[in-house]
């Protein structure tokens, strides 16, 4: 028998390729990973290799990233909205009852119009600098800000050195404690998905997007002041998209939320996965 | 069992800068792995997790590889004695006294050069997939020989279809039961770092002078026989360039070896490395 921690697999889900990683048995208690920019379900390979003998865990990669189909923008229409019907969809195809779901970055505001549509689809909520709050907008979010608001020629020059290999160091790297414990191959196969070509224009399309999620916060403060989903937060507390303000207003809301900060990056695994997957495990147990 | 932080870092060796994963107690056993072509110390990533619990592993990037530096062809010559030349080098900085070391693939003939130099300090030798043996030469190596037999512009022009994003991919999945077993970012991040300018042409002056490393077997295999070093050989039965008799080989110099074989294929440890892993945590339990 051929043995290995996790698979690499794909499903079809209204046409598109969702390419995801799988791991552990499907009789264990499962975790769906969700994180868009900038290195996709890449962000949890190690956090799989660690978790797997507990969890049954899966990690779709969005429609236009990683290794899923990058269909046509005639085809398809790259918005959060759309985004989170696909994912719903593939989540649906796996057939999980009640998983937890772990959102980093883009994976939140997926996870959250999943829930708004339905409320106990997930049983249980890890948040990692992620967000649903004014207040949990970071400075590089706010310098963002004019290109959210106004789409043209000079709001962009804003926002495209985002998709630049400095400005995915700024994902990996800026608030690190310790750069040397971070794996540069990450930001180098992150570098070559967002490089290929047609890749500015989709990423482009889906920051500004973001937009429509800061309208959509109210709704999902409404969502966990209603329902007080348990949660775990697990924070790189230097990320400058969404900084530990973020997670204060999620527990502020939800006073039940466990906190746990990390003096690192807004890829608070990249360097502290070790600690946050046992932190998982004693979560949910 | 104490799970260790894996650091990436650099330093100069020989005056260029070697980038290097290492992980584990300081004061523990070393390892040291040597990788393959056309891959990095990323291909340890899931190795080291397991050896990091009972022994400090180091694994550098050889140059025109991963992340060390690639000095361009005027100013360094990309030879099989040259990347040995840097390796020692970053051993000799590093000050490692004694260590046992995994070789694969191109890692075996820069590993033996180490032992043949520094017999003293090698307590084992773990191979995969490393081959010292003419009869382990598959005939995938066919193209490269006829660039040895004639070492004409044509005929190496015609090898840079080994360094073709579905040649690394093939040399990835060839063997390999399951394709879904094979993480995808390996062979991507191979190639993304394959296509930088200027690479080709140092794998094709490495292609070429592997041939010293085929003329070099006899002395390697001299090296078993008088020092008498344990070695463990951890062996994809299916790759397409290192077939499973290279690895039976190594008996006949040292009647000691351990020859193991995983139903898989080159990058054995895509598929095997909780496997390995375990043979090898036993194999180095009984060095000295």
């Amino acid at each position: 028998m051929e043995k290995s921690s996790v698979a690499y697999r794909t499903t079809n889900v209204d046409g598109v390729t969702i390419f995801y990683r799988e791991a552990g048995s499907r009789a264990k208690p499962a975790i769906v990973l969700l994180n868009g920019v900038p290195n996709s379900s890449s962000a949890f390979q190690q956090l799989m290799m660690q978790l797997k003998d507990d969890f049954y865990l899966v990690a779709p990669d969005f429609p236009g990233f990683g290794n899923s189909d990058v269909p046509d923008k005639s085809s398809y229409q790259y918005t959060f909205n759309n985004i989170s019907l696909t994912i719903e969809k593939w989540i649906d195809k796996l057939a999980l009852t009640r998983p937890a779901v772990y959102a980093l970055g883009y994976g939140g505001p997926i996870a959250f119009r999943i829930a708004i549509r339905r409320p106990t689809m997930f049983g249980a909520w890890i948040l990692q600098n992620s967000n649903a709050y004014e207040e949990g907008l970071g400075p590089a979010m706010k310098d963002a800000a004019p290109y959210l608001a106004d789409r043209n020629p000079e709001t962009e020059k804003l926002v495209r050195p985002l998709l630049s290999l400095d400005g995915i160091k700024l994902f990996f790297l800026h608030g690190a404690a310790d750069e040397s414990r971070i794996n540069p191959d990450g930001y180098i196969n992150a570098l070559h998905y967002l490089s290929r070509p047609g890749q500015e224009s989709i990423q482009l399309d889906l920051l500004q997007n973001y937009a429509s999620n800061i309208a959509e916060y109210p709704k999902w403060q409404a969502f966990l002041k209603t329902y007080q989903p348990r949660i775990l937060l697990v924070w790189g507390e230097n990320d400058v998209f969404f900084p530990l303000s973020a997670a204060q207003a999620i527990k502020k809301d939800v006073p039940s939320a466990v906190l746990h900060s990390y003096k690192t990056s807004h890829l608070a695994l990249e360097e502290y996965g070790t600690e946050i997957g046992e932190e998982i495990k004693h979560f949910l147990k | 069992m104490k799970k260790y932080t894996v650091n990436y870092k650099t330093v100069k060796a020989v005056g260029l800068n070697v980038f290097y994963r290492e992980a584990g107690a300081a004061d523990a056993p070393v390892v040291l792995l040597l990788h393959g072509y056309p891959t990095s110390s990323h291909m340890f990533r899931n190795l080291i997790p397991l050896l990091s619990t009972k022994y400090r592993v180091i694994a550098p990037d050889l140059p025109g590889f991963g992340f060390t530096e690639s000095p361009s062809r005027k100013d360094f010559s990309y030879t099989f004695d040259n990347l040995t030349a840097v390796i020692q080098g970053f051993i000799d900085t590093l000050g490692l006294k004694r260590f046992a070391m995994y070789v694969f693939d191109y890692g075996a003939p820069v590993g033996w050069r180490l032992a043949v130099a520094n017999p003293e300090k090698i307590t084992g030798i773990i191979s995969q997939n490393g081959n010292c043996y003419v009869e382990g030469l598959s005939d995938g190596w066919n193209p490269i020989k006829k660039y040895w037999a004639d070492p004409s512009e044509e005929n190496r022009q015609a090898l840079k279809m080994m360094t073709t994003p579905e040649t690394t991919k093939w040399q990835y999945i060839h063997g390999v039961s399951n394709e879904e077993l094979v993480a995808p970012e390996s062979y991507t991040l191979d190639q993304m770092l394959l296509d930088r300018p200027g690479n080709v042409e140092i794998q094709l002056d490495l292609f070429r002078d592997y041939a010293n490393n085929v003329d070099g077997y006899p002395g390697f295999q001299e090296y078993f026989r008088k020092k008498k070093p344990a070695l463990l050989a951890v062996w994809g039965d299916k790759d397409p360039f290192f077939l499973p008799p290279g690895a039976e080989a190594f008996k006949r110099d040292l009647p000691n070896a351990i020859v193991k074989f995983y139903p898989t294929g080159h990058f054995a440890l895509e598929t095997h490395h909780e496997e390995i892993g375990n043979d090898i945590l036993e194999f180095l339990k009984s060095l000295v």
